[in-house]
């Protein structure tokens, strides 16, 4: 079981041989819930984070095969993703039970990157695109508040409550605050907040 | 942030060449800002119950939505007019 503060190295998930299958109705599998949407850095790829998983379409969207992430009961309810805006391989995602899970060889084999989040429940994922180490997380229930890694998920550091309201959706944007820093968006039950991201 | 209907947002995306235009995913539909968070507009075609929405950052012009249940909405004008994937 994984557990907030889960050593990044030393636990290296390894999908099974065949990481990425497709479903018997791949154009649209049971998603449940659509949660979020991004493409790797390449526009290649779009993946796609549901209730029931991790889905990736090779052809924008026509058709899907389901990513295999490190099993939790019916595979974790992905939440949240932050593509690496220059590799196109490095992914992280963030989920609903799991924590965040790190990938760079576009998806066949994932990372627990959870040392020093406080919750596994995180529900937005932003990646800074001036310094893509740094990336934000907000993490709801047990452990809730926001969370900065500079190092590429190793370590988190809580830097503040995060914004009020819901939090359906985290993003980094390369807007000058003036501040030397740049505005962090979150898509909240209560709109769209924005914040200088010098916490 | 002005101009958005209240309400929860689901989704968010920035294009990859310009900051100031964002596109936000509610209930109501996809909503595109070229000011960095206000003057939202209403695009033609956007789906409604919209879950989240990218731009490629390939063809920065193009732009995907997927709604709850996960049927997918593509535009080719930057998030200006939508059509569904077929």
């Amino acid at each position: 079981m994984l557990r907030a503060g889960s050593l990044l190295i030393g636990l290296m998930l390894v999908a099974s041989p065949l990481a990425v299958t497709a479903q018997p109705d791949a154009a649209r599998p049971s998603f449940e819930h659509v949660h979020a949407l991004t493409f790797d850095a390449a526009g290649r790829t779009l993946w796609l984070g549901a209730h029931t998983g991790l889905y990736r379409s090779e052809d924008g969207g026509r058709t899907w095969a389901k990513a295999s992430l490190p099993a939790h009961g019916h595979g974790p309810d992905v939440m949240a993703m932050a593509p690496h805006p220059g590799e196109r391989d490095v992914l992280y995602v963030g989920t609903h039970e799991a924590g965040v899970l790190k990938t760079v060889d576009g998806g066949r084999m994932w990372v627990v990157a959870n040392s020093g989040l406080r919750g596994l429940d995180v529900h937005g994922l932003a990646i800074d695109p001036n310094a893509p180490s740094k990336l934000h997380a907000l993490v709801r229930e047990a452990g809730a508040g926001l969370y900065r890694t500079s190092d590429g998920g190793q370590k988190w550091v809580r830097v503040d409550d995060g914004p009020p309201g819901e939090t359906k959706v985290l993003a980094s944007v390369n807007i000058p605050t003036g501040m030397g820093g740049i505005f962090l968006y979150a898509g909240t039950g209560n709109g769209l907040q924005r914040n200088p991201d010098c916490f | 942030m002005g101009g958005l209907p209240t309400g929860t947002v689901n989704g968010f995306a920035v294009h990859p060449g310009n900051a100031q235009v964002m596109l936000v995913a509610m209930r109501d539909g996809v909503f595109r800002s070229e000011k960095g968070g206000s003057g939202w507009t209403t695009a033609r075609g956007t789906p409604k119950n919209a879950a989240a929405v990218t731009f490629n950052p390939g063809r920065p012009s193009d732009a995907y939505a997927a709604t709850m249940e996960g049927h997918i909405f593509v535009s080719r004008d930057g998030g200006q007019t939508w059509a569904p994937v077929r």
